[in-house]
Order: C-alpha cells, then sequence, then structure tokens
C-alpha cells in the first residue's frame, strides 16, 4: 500500500449539551494513501458525520476535537488555527456534503460562488469555474455559471459543488453521503465521475454513506462505525464476502438482495437501536444487540485486533462470526391473479401548472405546465404488492395522492370494487375512507407530537372503525402488536421513539380503519438498512395475515424485488413497462427499466441526466431524448405501441421485443436499419 | 405576466381600501354625538340645526352618503373639515408630508442602528455583548415615547439648550431650519421601533449563521467578516424588509404621541385634533390615506422581496 497521507490518530470527539459532555467519537485510528478511498459506513448516530466533519476542523460550534491527531501531509490538523487553517481549507481541505441545494447561498448566482472559492484574479476565476463545470460533465457552463441554485436539478447542483472541491489540489476530500438526495441514475453518474476525479487529482478520500452497495463501488477499503467507535476495517470485497464482526454482518443480512424474497429468504434485522451518545454500555458498544455475547462482552472492552493483513475487527469472538454462504437465487413465480381487480385506474392523468419566479415573468417566459400523470391505466388486486418505481418527477408520488384523494385528476377515473371514486377525500364516502389508507416518507412529520401513540392510534378506529372509545382504547394492544411494538408504547409520545419505530406506528395507525389497499410512498427509504428490513419484514407479515394489497412506490429496486409481486416502472408521468416483478425485472427489456437496474451495477449503462427544467417532447417516446438504445426517427416522431411482453407484461416501446431480448443477453447497442 | 401580476395585487389593493373605508364610515357614523348639535353648541334651535343637517347632507340615508363621500375622496373632493371650514385635502396633505419626513428622519436612524446592533448581537449571539445589547434595548422599549420624550426635552432643550423642545414648524421652512427641529421627534420614534429591528435582525443572522452554505464559504477559507458580508448579511435582512414597510404604515399613523409631545404639525397631531372637535368627516380622510399608505408600502415590501430573493415565485394562489 502506498504511503498515507492522512492518518487519523486515536481521535476523539465530544459534544456539549448544555454542561454535559457527550463523546459521539472514541479513539479513531485510521489512514489513508493518496489517491485511495476509503468508505466509512454506519447507521445514522454512528458518528460517521461528525467523523468527516472533523477531520475537515468543521465542527459545529458545540463540538470539539478532545483527543488525538488528524495528520495531513504531516501537519496536525487538530492543532491549527486561524489564518493557518484558513489558508489550508483554502488549498487542501474539501467536502461534498450530502445536501447540495442547502450547501449553496440561494441568493448568489453560481459563477460568483465558484468564483470566490477560486479565488485570485476575476476573470482568470470565472475561465476557471467554467473549465471545472465542463470537467463535472455540465453541458452549458456559461448557462450554468449565471444560474441560481434552486434553478437547477439536484445532480447539476451536486456537480457545481464537485467542481468546487476540485480547483487547486486538493488534498484531503471528505464525500458526506453526496449521493443520498439524489435518483439512483443519477446517483450512478456522480459516483462514476466522482471515482474518476479522485484517480485524476489524486486526494486522499473519506467516502461516508450508509448506502453499503454504494461503497462497494467506490471504496477501496471500508471503516464499519458504530457508536463513535471503529468495529471493522477492512478491504471492502473482504468485508462484505468475510465481515468478521457482527455488526458488519448484520448489516450485510439487513440488505435486499436481488432474488432474495421476503417469502423464502427474509432479511434478518438487527434487534435493538444505536446506543444514544453518553449512555454506551461498559463493555463492547454492540453487545446488548450481538446474537454472540455473553459476560465477556458485557465486561470488557474489546481492542481493535488485527487479523489478518489490513483486516482488523473490534470483537471478542471474531472467529465465531458465522460466513454466509451464497444464497441460491430463487426464481420466483410469475402468478397472475385471477380474483376481481380491488382498484383499477382508467386513463387517469393530471396537469400541474408551475409557479413563476418575478424575474421569469419579466423576461416574458410563460407558465409552464407538467403532465404529472399521462392516462395511468393499472389494477391493484388483493393479497398482492404492486411497486411503483421511476425517478423523482416520474409521477410516482402524483398517483398515489390521486388514489388517496389528496388531489383530483385532471382527467380519467379511479374505481374500488367497480365503485367509481370522487375525486377529493372529503368528497368520498366514509367507507371509501376507510378501504383506502397511505403512509408517508417521513414519520416524523406524519405523527402528530402532542398525542400519545395511543391517541394516535384511537382516533381512526373510532373515526373509521366506527368503534366506541372504550372498544378502541381495548384494540390499540393489537395494531402495536401487529407492527412488532410492545403494547406500554401506547403511552408514550413520538419524541421518545426512534425512526423505525415511529414509522411502525404509522403503519398501524393507518391500518387501524383495516384498509383494503395501504399506499406506502417510500415509507422505507429514510430509514438505516437494518430497521428497513425489520419494517419491510412487518410488512410481509401483515400482508400475509390479512390479505391487504399495498401499492409499494420506491426508487429502490432491491426493495421492490424483495416484496412486490407486480411492478410499474413509471416515466414523466407514463407508464412504460408493468407486469409481474420476475417478468419486468430479470431480464429487463424497456431500455428505462434496464437503465435503472443498471445505476447500482459499476460497469452498466449510464443515462444522460434530466433536465430539470425541460419538458417532455410533446409528440414521440418520452423517453426518447435519453434512451440509450432509441432507433431513430420513429422513437423521435410516434408514440411507442403497447406491447405484450408475456401474460399481464406490457412493454412500452418501439424496438421490437426480440431486439430487446437479444440486446439484454449480449449487452450490445441495437442497430438502428429498422 | 409581471402587468398582469401588478394588476391583480393593485386590484386587491383596491378591495382592501374600499372595505376598510365602509368600516371607517360606519364607525364614525354609529358614534354618539350629533355633528350639527357639536358645530352649533347646545343653545341652537332645532331649526338651526335641521338646516345645518340639510347644508353637511347629514339628512340623507346613510349609503347615499357613503357613495358620495367615496366618490368625492377618490375624484380628489375630500369635502370642507366642520371645524375649521378649510378644504380638507390641502390640509391633510400637507400634515401627511411632514409626517413622512419625520418617518424618514426616524427611518434614516432606526435603520442603520437597529441593524447594526442587530447584526452585532446575532454575530455574537451568547456573549457578554449580545447580552448587553438585548437587555438595554429592551430597556429602552419598555419606556413609553411620553417618557423618553420628555426626558429628551429635559435633557437636550432646557438643560443642554442644543435643540428646540418645540417642533411646530413652519409651512414655507427650509430644511436647514426644520432639520434641528425634526432632531427629538425623530430619536424619540427611533427608540421606539429600534429594538424591534435589533431583534429582528439578530435572529435573521443567528438563523443565516446555522445553514449549511455558511460552513461551505467557511471551508472556502474565507475569512469571517467576509463571511458575514457576503452571504449572511443579504439574507439575514431579507425579513427585515417586510418589517421596513410594516413599520413606515405604523411611522404615519403610530407617531401620535410623539407629534404631540414635539407639537410637530403631522398626521397623528391633526387625527387627535379631528376627534377633539368631532370632526368626523376629516377623521375619515385621515384614516382612510392611512390604510392607503399601509397598503401600499406592503405591496412594495412584496415587490422588493421578490426581487431581492430569487427563490419567490409569484403566480396563482
Amino acid at each position: 500500500m502506498a504511503t498515507a497521507i492522512l492518518e487519523i490518530e486515536n481521535l476523539s470527539v465530544e459534544y456539549h449539551a448544555g454542561r454535559r459532555k457527550l463523546p459521539v467519537l472514541r479513539e479513531i485510528c485510521l489512514s489513508v494513501a493518496a489517491g485511495e478511498t476509503l468508505g466509512i459506513v454506519g447507521e445514522s448516530g454512528s458518528g460517521k458525520s461528525t467523523l468527516g466533519l472533523a477531520v475537515l476542523r468543521a465542527l459545529p460550534a458545540n463540538g470539539r476535537i478532545s483527543a488525538g491527531r488528524v495528520l495531513l501531509d504531516g501537519v496536525d490538523l487538530a492543532q491549527t488555527q486561524g489564518a493557518t487553517l484558513r489558508r489550508l481549507w483554502s488549498r487542501s481541505l474539501r467536502l461534498i456534503p450530502q445536501n447540495p441545494l442547502a450547501a449553496l447561498n440561494p441568493t448568489l448566482k453560481i459563477g460568483a460562488q465558484l468564483v470566490e472559492a477560486i479565488g485570485g484574479r476575476r476573470d482568470a476565476a470565472e475561465a476557471q469555474a467554467a473549465a471545472l463545470l465542463a470537467r463535472v460533465q455540465i453541458a452549458d457552463p456559461e448557462r450554468v455559471m449565471r444560474s441560481y441554485p434552486h434553478e437547477l436539478s439536484g445532480g447539476m447542483q451536486q456537480r457545481v459543488l464537485i467542481a468546487m472541491a476540485l480547483h487547486g489540489a486538493p488534498r484531503l476530500l471528505v464525500l458526506d453521503e453526496p449521493t443520498t438526495s439524489l435518483d439512483v441514475t443519477t446517483e450512478a453518474a456522480v459516483i462514476d465521475l466522482l471515482a474518476d476525479l479522485i484517480a485524476e487529482r489524486q486526494p486522499a478520500s473519506l467516502f461516508i454513506s450508509h448506502n453499503l452497495g454504494l461503497v462497494a463501488r467506490i471504496a477501496t477499503r471500508t471503516a464499519v462505525l458504530y457508536a463513535g467507535e471503529v468495529v471493522e476495517i477492512a478491504p471492502t470485497t473482504t468485508l462484505f464476502q468475510q465481515p468478521r464482526h457482527p455488526y458488519t454482518q448484520g448489516l450485510l443480512r439487513s440488505l435486499p438482495h436481488p432474488g432474495l424474497r421476503y417469502d423464502h429468504h427474509p432479511l434478518q434485522p438487527i434487534e435493538g437501536a444505536i446506543p444514544a451518545p453518553g449512555t454506551l454500555p461498559a463493555g463492547c458498544v454492540f453487545a446488548p444487540r450481538c446474537p454472540l455475547a455473553d459476560d465477556r462482552c458485557r465486561r470488557e472492552r474489546p481492542p481493535l485486533l488485527a487479523i489478518a493483513p489490513h483486516h482488523a475487527t473490534r470483537c471478542h469472538y471474531w472467529h465465531r462470526v458465522m460466513l454466509d454462504g451464497a444464497l441460491p437465487a430463487f426464481v420466483v413465480p410469475t402468478t397472475v391473479p385471477s380474483d376481481a381487480p380491488l382498484l383499477t385506474t382508467h386513463r387517469l392523468s393530471k396537469t400541474i401548472a408551475q409557479r413563476q419566479s418575478l424575474t421569469d415573468i419579466a423576461r416574458g417566459k410563460p407558465a409552464p405546465a407538467v403532465q404529472a400523470l399521462s392516462e395511468v391505466n393499472l389494477t391493484i388486486h388483493r393479497n398482492r404488492i404492486l411497486g411503483i418505481v421511476g425517478e423523482s418527477g416520474s409521477g410516482k408520488t402524483t398517483l398515489a395522492r390521486c388514489i388517496i384523494g389528496l388531489t383530483p385528476p385532471s382527467g380519467g377515473a379511479i374505481e374500488l370494487l367497480d365503485i367509481p371514486l370522487a375525486p377529493l377525500i372529503h368528497q368520498r364516502p366514509r367507507e371509501h375512507v376507510r378501504r383506502l389508507q397511505m403512509v408517508l416518507q417521513n414519520p416524523q412529520e406524519a405523527l402528530n407530537p402532542a398525542l400519545t401513540i395511543g391517541e394516535a392510534l384511537r382516533r381512526p378506529l373510532i373515526r373509521l372503525g366506527g368503534l366506541d372509545s372504550k372498544t378502541a382504547a381495548n384494540r390499540v394492544p393489537d395494531l402495536l402488536r401487529l407492527v412488532k411494538l410492545p403494547p406500554e408504547y401506547a403511552h408514550r409520545r413520538p419524541n421518545q421513539l426512534s425512526g423505525g419505530e415511529k414509522q411502525r406506528v404509522a403503519i398501524a395507525r393507518a391500518l387501524a380503519a383495516t384498509p383494503d389497499l395501504l399506499v406506502l410512498d417510500e415509507a422505507v427509504s429514510a430509514l438505516d438498512v437494518s430497521v428497513q428490513a425489520a419494517v419491510l419484514n412487518v410488512l410481509a407479515d401483515i400482508k400475509e395475515r390479512t390479505g391487504i394489497a399495498y401499492l409499494f412506490i420506491t426508487h429502490d429496486l432491491a426493495v421492490v424485488s424483495y416484496l412486490a409481486d407486480d411492478v410499474v416502472v413509471m416515466y414523466r408521468g407514463q407508464i412504460v413497462e408493468q407486469g409481474p416483478v420476475a417478468a419486468v425485472l430479470r431480464p429487463p427489456l424497456h431500455p428505462y427499466t434496464e437503465a435503472l437496474l443498471a445505476a447500482t451495477n459499476p460497469r452498466g449503462v449510464r443515462l444522460r441526466e434530466a433536465d430539470a427544467t425541460g419538458t417532455a417532447p410533446a409528440q414521440g417516446c418520452p423517453f426518447q431524448p435519453r434512451c440509450p438504445r432509441a432507433i431513430g426517427e420513429i422513437c423521435r416522431a410516434t408514440p411507442p405501441p403497447w406491447r405484450e411482453a408475456g401474460v399481464g407484461h406490457r412493454i412500452r416501446c418501439h424496438i421490437p421485443l426480440a431486439d430487446l431480448q437479444v440486446a439484454q443477453t449480449h449487452n450490445e447497442p441495437i442497430s438502428s436499419e429498422h | 405576466m409581471i402587468l398582469r401580476y401588478l394588476f391583480r395585487r393593485i386590484l386587491l389593493l383596491g378591495a382592501t381600501v374600499l372595505v376598510s373605508s365602509l368600516i371607517i364610515f360606519l364607525i364614525c357614523r354609529l358614534l354618539p354625538g350629533d355633528v350639527a348639535r357639536v358645530l352649533l353648541g347646545r343653545e341652537a334651535g332645532e331649526a338651526a340645526l335641521a338646516a345645518l343637517r340639510a347644508e353637511l347632507g347629514l339628512d340623507r340615508p346613510l349609503l347615499v352618503q357613503y357613495l358620495d363621500w367615496l366618490r368625492g375622496f377618490v375624484l380628489g373632493d375630500w369635502g370642507i373639515a366642520y371645524s375649521t371650514r378649510q378644504p380638507i385635502r390641502p390640509l391633510v396633505l400637507e400634515r401627511l408630508g411632514n409626517s413622512l419626513l419625520l418617518a424618514g428622519a426616524t427611518l434614516l436612524l432606526a435603520l442603520p442602528l437597529g441593524i447594526g446592533l442587530g447584526v452585532w448581537a446575532g454575530w455574537r449571539a451568547g456573549k457578554p455583548d449580545d447580552a448587553l445589547i438585548n437587555v438595554s434595548l429592551l430597556s429602552v422599549t419598555g419606556l413609553p415615547e411620553f417618557v423618553t420624550g420628555l426626558l429628551l426635552i429635559d435633557l437636550f432643550a432646557f438643560r443642554l439648550r442644543w435643540l428646540p423642545a418645540n417642533s411646530s414648524i413652519r409651512p414655507d421652512a427650509t430644511l436647514g431650519e426644520i432639520a434641528p427641529q425634526l432632531a427629538l421627534p425623530a430619536i424619540t420614534a427611533t427608540l421606539v421601533l429600534l429594538a424591534y429591528i435589533a431583534r429582528l435582525t439578530r435572529t435573521g443572522v443567528i438563523n443565516e449563521l446555522s445553514q449549511e452554505y455558511v460552513r461551505t464559504a467557511m471551508l472556502k477559507g474565507l475569512t469571517p467578516l467576509t463571511i458575514l458580508r457576503r452571504h449572511v448579511l443579504r439574507n439575514a435582512l431579507l425579513p427585515t424588509i417586510t418589517v421596513i414597510a410594516i413599520s413606515l404604515g405604523w411611522l404615519i399613523s403610530g407617531l401620535i404621541v410623539v407629534e404631540n409631545v414635539y407639537n410637530y404639525p403631522g398626521i397623528g397631531r391633526l387625527l387627535t385634533f379631528a376627534i377633539d372637535r368631532r370632526d368626523l368627516i376629516l377623521l375619515q380622510a385621515i384614516a382612510l390615506i392611512t390604510v392607503v399608505i399601509f397598503a401600499v408600502a406592503n405591496l412594495l415590501a412584496d415587490l422588493m422581496y421578490a426581487l431581492l430573493d430569487p427563490r419567490i415565485r409569484l403566480g396563482d394562489e
């Protein structure tokens, strides 16, 4: 291994909360060579973002380095102050943050913000800014420099920040969840770009992420953080194939893999929750949640043991951590439901008028309107799970809101058991409201902080279930047990619960009305993998027991293939492919489905980024401007026809099915001779 | 498009003023007391009272009186004051001009001082100087204008003899003559506004300092002063604009006490005069013009906000 340029020695960080000092990082030792990317993974609360900010000396005001050294090229950053530190920030230390929009000043143009980072003479800095934007594959640097941050798409904003981090000769690059706020297709392109740039500029890089799959694609070595400690560090492939810490193993077992289904290989979530800072157990920090823990673990804190070259773990019983054999991929039988549909949409459409900025109004731009849904036909059956996938802007959430009645459709109809539904929820009879319930992405915002969990669950039981308040109170423990929460939780308030527990309460509340269909809008996306695994298992269990149907909206195809029976792929408000999950995803036929799947593959096809301001072409195929397999004029001029690709499997594409199948098996471009 | 937006906002402004005018008119008419009796005195006979009522048009139905008054107001004929028999419009406009002058002088003092103190306190939040600024501002605001006014007169006019105690400026005075007369009323009004502006600015600065883009700026290696100047101030001061607009409205109408303490011939003083004399028609005109100024100031604030913040979107809803 090349010599390290970043060496973190026994780094400890604490936060002040009032008079209390809370240790958040304990004795971290890491080293990174030039051009190397070290992955840092862990659940929220593990201290991984704090680590990134601490090495950059950018901790918030209440945090401080309490011990240890951070050596960059031999200089201890922990001891640097004032002008010296500012010079280091300007020349060597760089951060690419999670939320690019928040990291840019909303009222300054991109050009000004880049020029300021580059420094020096204005015209030279401007030329360099344009060159940097071109280097991060921004097609029109001049236009972007004249734009305000909110006028760019999330992917473009992140490219701007990457460009900002590139000027000069960066020595240390901290990537703090740099793609978490992006679509999978954009994420894939940004990760490729970052890998390229790190190889080119040779900084030492820390790649911080909760997403293990992502870390595996970019990091050569990976450290696993738990409760402020490095519990395992190893070359990434070793870590994934032979984890030697029960926590690492737990994370890997929580991850849905292609080919795994809830009914054959259920995920194994880690029990319990990460300890809060200041409440660390005496011995091993993971002992309370560890299946291998014994008295020694609870008494004696294990050291970080080197067990192989470049592989260290903080576990007394690392040799007992069992390796998982390769799981046999299970072929999902393609089943087609025979009963009458529960809910159908007929040519459901929705047009949304956009608002304009004063400057746009002054420039005389016409007010844009977006076709959020365009003639969407879909069918949901009892006891089945329908996954809806697509990038942001594909109309997934609008579809959910139309079905629930939060937004009126502009055209088309929704039928529940062949009875047309009123467009808005307050126009619908109570019985219809009861049958269709929804769970939102963020349980924090969905639960009233003033109500106890019991009160929150009683309300729908009384209002929609028609129970009197005493019977409703008696039903609350059953609901909590249904989502695998202890009945005592009825007396708690939302702020006493973890994120995963809150989401289970939100699910329990939606189930209180005994609905026929539960709409889950990115309901597990904000959760840590181990928590997500637990919630997914709860959902699968409830479906098996009650025969409820789910409309499962997600950007995560692994989750869809784990849970869903059928899948609908949406692009810009249109369905481009729909059918049984096995038929749609393995192998993918539609070029867009293919691109979504390929986004997690290091060598897969990449899409050009969607232009946030552009609208879909008025005629032809909506996906055609980004389609890597477009076959020419017909794609631009004619809307593609629906083709039957199998039982219940339909695809909307001009390319003949046989050609798509051949392209999939050989992964080659389709000739444009048609 | 911008014209359409402006047109809609002005229409809305018109509606606001219309509704206010009806409320003002009704309140003035429903007040107890007979205008004719007030004007002619206790000994006046029924015949004389009836004749005066007919002359003033007070015997007509309320709706006709209202429409007649409104039409006159829009067309520029604001009527004759009952008490002084002067035309109302030139009187109100002259006093309004004086009040605007005082308001302008007050803002000239209060804005730089309030924003300066607020930025300082926000930048040094939690430190002793922040606490000192907060405490002194709060104690100043706690004093009513007539107390601070009298204290200032006592100090500057009687003890030090720097400034005049009476600010009854003549209509034909030059700016140089007016300036010393403006000083004390403006300082008194400033002390009322100061804490408000400073605390709002302080909150804005503290809020912006916690934003992530400040960390981005810090990691560019900028000095704290540059970060404050280039990044924090512009965003932190945006909400202050709305407050300035609202305080402009307050300054026009709310200076009653200050204008009376200094005998300043502004619209607030005219208002107390009108109330004293039961001069309802003068009172109506003053109240309505104040509403117009409030509404216009708010519209200007919204437009300015939209111009300064590129994220604000104007449109339907």
